[in-house]
């Protein structure tokens, strides 16, 4: 369970988050993919009896270039075989992963009801930044539970290739672009396995900028490993002679709470602009949303166009992480500091 | 002189990046006279791969540019702002179409878009360009006007807020700006809407009646701009305004909505409406400029020449069939300027060996000695090297064996003089005893011929017939001794850089970074320079040079695209693999030129999965692009051929010769387009990196000598 600074946080095995609160009927959005993780929110939250199932909505998000296609589809298919076993069958749109996000978006606001099951677990990034950012802003939301299943385990091969340019995930452009100019001399990094396109980003952008490191830790070793480096790759970008001038925090990649402090701690408690660049543990990347969502910094992502069937096996327990209660944001931000 | 100081090309980011203040210091003028039409009235598209050069031509365009040139030149600096004199007459501004959020603007279509909705998006999407720039002109216009020095008093301060009342006044604004009264209002007043722009294309805000009825052509306001700066008496009559479109590859052409053509056919109206009043300047990779991305809203072409100029910095500087070769003297000149920037004009003279990149890289190896470093201890018996079948009779083996013992009485040996065996003369007899005289279906000239073993002796032994086959020779006795083959000398060193001084950069940082590491607290003396016949010594340039090669690698496989560098560097290590295996087995060392391979117009068409492959490639600069004239004189109009290489600076990484000769490899397109479907699948990169997996072109496949050093 993890806790801010001021604020309770709650967040933990799905059954005991939601048993914090009074019953409450869920509206749920996620995604439908090949990995046995992604239906595991819905099914888990189904058995709990708190699904509203006429407003669930799992997205098949489809890459720009699939994969072994016929063993994408036979994993889809095993879902799918899952959730009629349960007697669920929510609506499945399909839409494409560099799809405008207006589509995207419209899909779920016919279906969203006050109460919200976001689950990320199998959601791109580009979908899940702009779908929570506005879950978070809109006030006919008053309870936002984010879902989130660890996998059993990673495949060791590569996950995701063929990305896009280094750019601003929608939604996430900062309105002032001097904002954007002065936010590019911080930039904080949620390392994973794949640093896409940040590599060259830090190539080309670097003037003056510090690059602080969020590395999730505890982690089997295998990803310790994968992560560091990753984290090696980025500060000598090939140029042993000029490192980047970089910090390293370690990060519990399952702890969004600590993550959503550390970047108010960051930013000097919001004195100083941010870039945000999410490439690790999703928990932490989704404190970057959150983080992003209320203070208008700049979120950068090289989105991938294709994405391995077998990314992942297996599932563990799902957690929920209370992200609005009744109302209440309970990721607001600190006052800010009137210290110069 | 301390070597451990600094290493003056560890900021390997040829100018367009660096730093504002740092840009003097590494600039190189060479290319300006070249490139004057960018200071002249007209649009012009500036094109080539990517660390070519073209972003920093452009960067001289930028107001804050030009004033750190004026600021060090105040200070003593040498340099002046290096655009001619009479063509300084002008205010720069510009827009990075991905930065801006311009390209953001896609993202509001709906999610079945008509065509009216596609319409709304673009008249948006011209409006936010227009207010984008006219923001950066008027940041433009305020900075000359605090720096008159150094603007050559192009723009009159005083007259600021005449501007901002005559602009404020024109219909083509519809009244959006009727409030601002003065400069600084009006500056306001620009900002606040490129803001709501901004909020819109993030989904926090609509647009908004005022918005949305006032919504601009695009250009008009810009060149509305312009006129009123000189009407107003704030910028002078004869001044210029030059805008540049950077990132115009962020619209794709073939985004499933078709957006992204519809937005560049906006772009492109700009250029179209051959308005005098401003010029646009776009720097594009090499295929993102052409018959697909130049259509108009009315789907009319713009034409070369009368809409627009297009200066290729690739063709600028590349090697001319028989001339000079213009990137050799950009080399050497930037290479000056880094020396210069880091130790300073005091050193020249006393040091003026580490000034010159003939001296510190030395010359590169003949064949011979690239072999002999390569195969320090070549065996007694060259059975391994020759590998003979059962078909060579006695006289054949015997003069093969007579030439690799050096004991040819008329024959010179092709090694020197203290090297035990001469396996150039060897394996060249050997493949002329393999080869037909050209004709198909000829016998071997080992069943119709004796050998000679004279200086004479035609053809084998000749210089022409020997110096095109001497690259595929090296490659394949040092791989048959299971070695590396190396690259070091200047000579090498350019060529590697492929006329890119990105790459250029690159390897002089490892080189150097490398022999700094080897002479820590190692005092450098004049002494030290005088007798050497180069500065670096080999053994360090070649390893340098391979770990580049790999750096370099890695570099293209992180690069973006569509597809990106990941999916294109597996293509190309398949590639790769096949063409080097081509090399190997080509024991009659018929075909020298097939480190590369010629597709016609009809073949790329044919297989438009790769065309766009290749096209990417070229653009971000993993293949090397030259037009072929093909053997077919025919073919030349009616269906023109381009030869295919890869970037020289990955040819130690595939271990393939980095020299262009003879016929490449014809017939090509199928088996590439297999590659590029395969290389669309994940692959660990490890696997790609250390093992292609080449296919056979040639029954007798050779194992390569991948990781072997």
């Amino acid at each position: 369970m993890g806790s801010g600074m001021s604020t309770l946080r709650p967040s933990g095995e799905l059954q005991w988050a939601l048993d914090l609160s009074a019953p409450k009927r869920w509206s749920f959005l996620g995604c439908l993919g090949p990995e046995s993780r992604a239906v595991s929110a819905l099914l888990r939250a189904h058995d709990l009896g708190v699904l509203d199932t006429t407003r669930s909505l799992l997205l098949h998000v489809q890459d720009v270039t699939p994969q072994d296609s016929a063993r994408e589809r036979e994993l889809i298919q095993i879902n799918h075989a899952r959730l009629y076993h349960a007697c669920l069958s929510p609506a499945t749109p399909d839409f494409g992963i560099l799809d405008a996000w207006r589509g995207w978006i419209d899909a779920f606001d016919a279906l969203r009801s006050d109460c919200v099951m976001l689950d990320i677990s199998s959601m791109p990034k580009r979908f899940f930044f702009l779908y929570l950012k506005r879950l978070l802003l809109d006030d006919r939301v008053r309870n936002l539970l984010l879902c989130y299943t660890l996998p059993a385990r990673y495949d060791s091969g590569p996950l995701s290739g063929d990305p896009e340019e280094w750019e601003a995930l929608p939604g996430f452009l900062p309105e002032d672009p001097e904002i954007q100019i002065s936010a590019g001399k911080r930039i904080v990094v949620n390392v994973g396995f794949m640093p896409d396109g940040l590599l060259e980003h830090l190539g080309e952008d670097d003037r003056e900028a510090v690059a602080h490191l969020l590395i999730p830790f505890p982690a089997p070793t295998r990803t310790v490993k994968r992560t560091w480096a990753a984290v090696r790759q980025l500060v000598l970008r090939n140029n042993p002679d000029k490192p980047i001038d970089h910090r390293i925090y370690r990060l519990s990649p399952q702890d969004m709470s600590e993550a959503f402090d550390r970047l108010i701690a960051l930013s000097g408690n919001l004195e100083f602009p941010l870039s945000l660049a999410p490439f690790g543990p999703k928990p932490i990347s989704a404190a970057m949303c959150l983080y992003a969502s209320q203070t208008g910094m700049p979120v950068y992502y090289a989105q991938p166009k294709t994405y391995s069937p077998d990314y992942s096996s297996g599932a563990q327990s799902v957690t929920g992480y209370w992200v609005k209660h009744d109302g209440h944001n309970l990721y607001q931000l600190p006052m800010r500091s009137t210290q110069p | 002189m301390n070597l451990a100081a600094k290493n003056p090309f560890h900021e390997a980011h040829v100018t367009d990046t660096v730093a504002d203040e740092d840009f003097a210091s590494y600039f190189s003028p060479f290319l300006v006279p070249a490139c004057k039409d960018i200071f002249l009235p007209g649009n012009v598209v500036i094109k080539g791969t990517q660390g070519c050069g073209k972003s920093m031509m452009l960067r001289l365009l930028e107001p804050e540019i030009r004033l750190k040139y004026f600021e060090r030149h105040q200070q003593g600096h040498p340099e002046a702002f290096p655009v001619p004199e009479e063509l300084q007459n002008f205010l720069g501004a510009r827009v990075n179409l991905t930065k801006s959020g311009l390209k953001h603007v896609i993202q509001m279509l709906p999610a079945h878009p008509t065509e009216d909705d596609k319409k709304m998006v673009a008249r948006s999407f011209g409006d936010f360009f227009n207010y984008w720039m006219l923001r950066d002109i008027l940041r433009a216009a305020k900075m000359a006007s605090e720096h008159s020095d150094a603007f050559g008093g192009l723009v009159d301060g005083s007259q600021l807020d005449a501007f901002a009342k005559l602009f404020c006044s024109q219909d083509c604004l519809f009244d959006a700006l009727s409030g601002a009264t003065t400069f600084d209002l009006l500056v306001i007043a620009i900002n606040d809407r490129v803001i709501r722009y901004r909020k819109w294309v993030n989904g926090n805000a609509e647009l908004g009646s005022s918005v949305t009825e006032t919504r601009t052509a695009i250009g008009e306001p810009l060149s509305r701009a312009a006129d009123c700066l000189k009407h107003s008496g704030t910028m002078h009559a004869k001044g210029n305004v030059f805008l540049t479109i950077d990132q115009i590859e962020a619209f794709w052409t073939k985004d499933p909505s078709s957006m992204g053509s519809y937005l560049r056919k906006e772009l492109n109206e700009l250029m179209g409406r051959r308005d005098e009043r401003v010029s646009f300047r776009l720097g594009t990779r090499r295929y993102d400029w052409g018959s697909d991305h130049i259509a108009t809203r009315d789907g009319a072409d713009l034409e070369d020449g009368r809409d627009y100029h297009v200066i290729d910095v690739d063709h600028l500087l590349r090697r001319a069939e028989h001339g000079k070769w213009p990137f050799a003297s950009f080399a050497e000149d930037i290479f000056r300027r880094r020396i210069l920037s880091a130790f300073g004009h005091e050193n020249e003279d006393t040091f003026r060996s580490l000034f010159d990149i003939r001296r510190f890289f030395g010359p590169s190896p003949k064949p011979q000695e690239r072999i002999e470093s390569r195969v320090s201890n070549p065996p007694e018996s060259p059975a391994k090297l020759l590998s003979l079948d059962g078909e060579w009779d006695e006289p054949w083996r015997d003069s093969m064996l007579k030439c690799y013992h050096k004991k040819g009485k008329d024959l010179t040996p092709s090694c020197s003089k203290d090297y035990p065996c001469d396996p150039i003369s060897a394996v060249m007899l050997m493949a002329w005893g393999l080869q037909t005289g050209g004709k198909k279906n000829s016998k071997q000239h080992r069943a119709t011929s004796s050998p000679k073993l004279s200086d004479d002796a035609e053809p084998w032994n000749k210089r022409w017939w020997r110096k095109e086959r001497l690259p595929q020779l090296c490659l394949q006795i040092i791989g048959r001794h299971n070695q590396r083959m190396y690259w070091w000398g200047w000579k090498d060193v350019l060529g590697l850089s492929g006329s890119n001084a990105l790459w250029f950069l690159r390897i002089c940082r490892e080189v150097w970074r490398s022999w700094q590491r080897l002479s820590v607290d190692q005092e450098l003396t004049a002494g030290m320079l005088a007798n050497s016949k180069c500065l670096v010594p080999m053994r360090t340039q070649w390893l340098a040079i391979d770990a580049v090669s790999s750096q370099m690698h890695d570099v293209f496989e992180a690069q973006p695209g569509r597809p990106a560098g990941d999916v294109r560097m597996r293509f190309l290590g398949r590639a790769a693999g096949w063409l080097r295996t081509g090399l190997m087995n080509d024991k009659a060392l018929s075909n020298p030129g097939q480190n590369g391979f010629t597709l016609s117009r009809s073949e790329l068409e044919s297989h438009p999965g790769l065309k766009r492959l290749i096209e990417e490639a070229v653009g971000w600069g993993e293949l090397y692009e030259v037009a072929h004239t093909s053997k077919s004189a025919g073919e030349n109009a009616s269906d023109p051929r381009r030869k295919f290489y890869l970037n020289p600076i990955l040819s130690p990484f595939y271990q393939l010769p980095d020299v262009h000769t003879k016929e490449p490899v014809y017939n090509a397109a199928a088996t590439l387009a297999s590659y590029a479907e395969q290389a669309s699948q994940l692959t660990s990169n490890s696997e790609t990196k250390t093992n292609p997996q080449p296919a056979a072109r040639l029954s007798s496949q050779l194992e390569l000598p991948w990781g072997q050093a």
